[in-house]
């Protein structure tokens, strides 16, 4: 159900504005416009926008995000500092801040600086194992060795190069000039190890400072500079960083447990100003009064007004009327379902809301989504284990959304067993070898037709449902074209039902001029309405009807899947591998069962019912209220 | 022979329909998952629009129960 809203004007003193503001904001119910807010600028509302990112940004860096369990009293503690003039509050939490903030990006700094400093040392340690046992051998001849960064496709000439240099110098052949061994590091660049005579290094090193190459020095210190040291060294430093990280962790961790729950409470608090601050200043001010317009639901007007009237007496004076048609458009749209039916308010979620005057399907979806999910699901032992899963998921209250979901499995799974019992089926055959459990209506695997013809029926049903709601909905708003093309829809449809039924006998013949008279005015109809599109539209119509055939298909895949996995048991009887193969079986028909059903029952509401009659385009209904309240949402 | 040309037949009514909707999906599927990333807001449209091409796998099962039912 969509709920009636009024427009309502508040006009109060100016001096009082501020604590007018605050009770609004308390209230919870006043929806106002946005639409300047954000663009709004002064010298407190840019303060707080400042210390408000701020806050955010600490609770970020120590990665704190515990909103959900953060105490009452934190943020009554919090609300003590708000009590001062607001500038001298933002001054007062903002040189606090500062010095942990300082203390903070040291710590920070310090961490960052260590995994820095590790990666590095690792990088190097890959570098002095893969050459150890080079770089070991050529020391025992007591050459030098060193180690170069040089670009991949310029090695072959950087050698040549180094071979004609050192020729240069000694022009005698009998003897090795250098040996070298090289490595691909990255892409593009490589590591080349060259062993030379000590007397032929200095040469060695021009040449390759002249080629471009960079000489690779170890991150460590160590005496005498011999590589084949480096490794110890290296492996010894980075035995050290973990310790000093973890020590660096631990202090994070201290900091967030005492700072975060402080920063958070004062980041909502500083949320709450802010937006007050905001609807303070777009008010519309004359030389001593203020007003501020919204919508509200009809039925919190009396309570909203004795509330504003009881504190504020004759210094506020509420003006309120019903919106035009015009209007229809531009008021927010807020559902108000009973508590049966209101989880299923999700599925609109999904959609754009619906708009103000139009229908909320939510309480149709609650009755038809979880009858065809158990109508698909439709064994008794599945439904057992969804309704365990629901009741599990459902005891989550602290997070909303798995809370409805785990709601509607619970109702999806009484479903389920209710067509179980109809089919006849407990994980499959199982219920029958048993039990000797015999459907009460048919076997589903076996007698296809019967549950097709069932599941057309339920199509019709479901669709003629849409396109009424689509004839109402049009009336309601005055669009003609809509109501005569659904008439016409819905005139040719049972126009062509009549005539299918004739044709079987099922009625008696002279009924037949009265559905081609039917189907005449349909046709009609559509044309007026719709024109070539009405047209085809009644086409689609048919063939939304056959879709709802999936629910037996789906069914019917179900149940023979289920049947499959009980045969394993057959094949290697009661053995480790055939219970195992059946569970296996079993476990997957229950998810495909669970998840297709529940897609394929979303997709036969969302295009095939709401597409009779749904057409979003409304604006979510979102109070000025409280950032710490029932429905907490984190920023 | 006959009985295996029905069961080809109602096999190729599912088959070749469920080819139709792979593809289909699998095309709409890529897009709508850009969309989603950029506008989050269109996840629903985006669902409708990807389970729209399995009529046409859902009208082939009918077409093939159809053959199974009166040939077989």
């Amino acid at each position: 159900m969509i709920r009636n809203m009024v427009r309502i004007a508040v006009w109060g003193v100016l001096s009082r504005r501020s604590q007018i503001v605050k009770c609004l904001h308390d209230l919870s119910v006043l929806h106002i416009d946005q639409h300047s807010i954000n663009k709004l600028s002064n010298k407190e509302i840019d303060s707080l926008r400042l210390l408000r990112g701020k806050l955010l940004g600490m609770l970020e860096a120590l990665d704190w995000k515990d909103w959900n369990s953060l105490e009452e009293s934190m943020l009554a503690q919090a609300r003590k500092s708000f009590d001062m003039p607001l500038e001298e509050t933002i001054r007062e939490i903002n040189n606090s801040l500062d010095n942990f903030q300082e203390r903070l990006s040291s710590i920070l700094k310090e961490r960052d600086l260590l995994k820095d400093k590790s990666l590095k040392l690792r990088q190097a340690h890959d570098v002095t194992v893969h050459f150890h046992n080079f770089i070991k051998d050529e020391n025992k001849k007591n050459r030098v060795v060193s180690l170069w960064w040089i670009p991949s496709d310029q090695q072959s000439r950087i050698i040549s190069s180094v071979r004609a240099r050192l020729k240069e110098i000694s022009p005698d052949t009998r003897k090795d000039l250098f040996e070298y061994h090289t490595v691909r590091m990255r892409e593009n660049e490589n590591m080349i190890s060259f062993s030379v005579e000590s007397t032929a290094d200095p040469f060695l090193e021009e040449e390759m400072n002249s080629a471009g190459a960079v000489r690779w020095t170890p991150p460590v210190a160590v005496k005498g500079e011999e590589l084949s040291k480096v490794i110890l060294e290296i492996e010894q430093e980075l035995s050290i960083i973990p310790q000093r990280v973890q020590g660096i962790q631990e202090d994070l961790v201290s900091a967030k447990d005492q700072w975060g729950p402080k920063l958070a409470a004062l980041f909502i608090l500083a949320d709450e100003n802010l937006e007050e601050l905001n609807v303070e200043a777009d008010t519309l001010d004359r030389e001593h009064f203020f007003m501020i317009e919204g919508w509200l639901p009809v039925d919190r007007l009396n309570d909203t007004i004795e509330d504003l009237k009881e504190r504020f007496g004759n210094d506020v004076l509420i003006r309120w009327r019903h919106p035009t048609s015009n209007e229809w458009h531009s008021v927010p749209t807020s559902l108000y379902n009973w508590t049966v039916f209101r989880p299923f308010e999700i599925f609109l979620k999904l959609m754009e809301s619906p708009g103000y005057k139009s229908s909320d399907p939510t309480p149709l979806i609650a009755i038809f989504f979880p009858f065809f999910s158990g109508c698909m699901i439709g064994d008794i032992g599945y439904g057992a284990i969804a309704l365990l899963i629901g009741i599990f998921m459902y005891r989550k209250r602290s997070k909303p959304l798995v809370s409805d979901i785990g709601y509607i499995l619970m109702i999806v799974s009484l479903w389920s067993f209710f067509w179980g019992i109809a089919y006849g089926e407990l994980f499959g055959d199982v219920g029958y070898r048993l039990f000797n459990m015999h459907p009460l209506w048919i076997e589903r695997s076996h007698a296809v037709l019967p549950v097709l013809v069932f599941t057309i029926s339920l199509g019709f049903g479901h669709v003629i449902i849409g396109l009424l709601l689509g004839i109402v909905q049009g009336l309601q708003k005055k669009e003609h074209h809509v109501w005569i093309e659904k008439t016409g829809n819905l005139a040719m449809l049972f126009g062509l039902t009549f005539c299918l039924v004739i044709f079987k006998g099922w009625l008696p013949e002279q009924l037949f001029t009265f559905s081609i008279s039917l189907l005449i005015t349909g046709l009609v109809l559509l044309m007026i309405g719709g024109g070539i599109g009405g047209l085809v539209e009644s086409f689609s119509t048919i063939g939304n009807i056959l879709s709802y055939v999936r629910i037996a298909a789906i069914g019917l895949s179900s149940a023979i899947l289920a049947v499959v996995a009980s045969r394993f048991i057959d094949v290697f009887g009661l053995s480790v591998l055939g219970l195992f193969l059946a569970l296996s079986i079993h476990i997957l028909n229950f998810v495909l069962a669970i998840g297709g059903s529940s897609l394929h029952s979303a997709r036969l509401h969302y295009v095939e019912f709401m597409g009779k009659f749904y057409s979003g385009g409304g604006k979510q209904y979102k109070p000025f209220s409280r950032r710490r309240g029932r429905n907490w949402k984190k920023p | 022979m006959e009985k295996a040309l029905i069961a080809l037949a109602a096999a190729l009514a599912v088959g070749l329909p469920a080819l139709a909707t792979a593809y289909a999906q699998a095309k709409i599927g890529s897009a709508g998952a850009g969309t989603v990333a950029e506008k989050p807001e269109t996840s629903g449209i985006i669902i409708i629009l990807e389970a729209i091409p399995e009529t046409m796998v859902i009208l082939g099962f009918v077409v093939a129960i159809m053959l199974i039912l009166q040939f077989a």
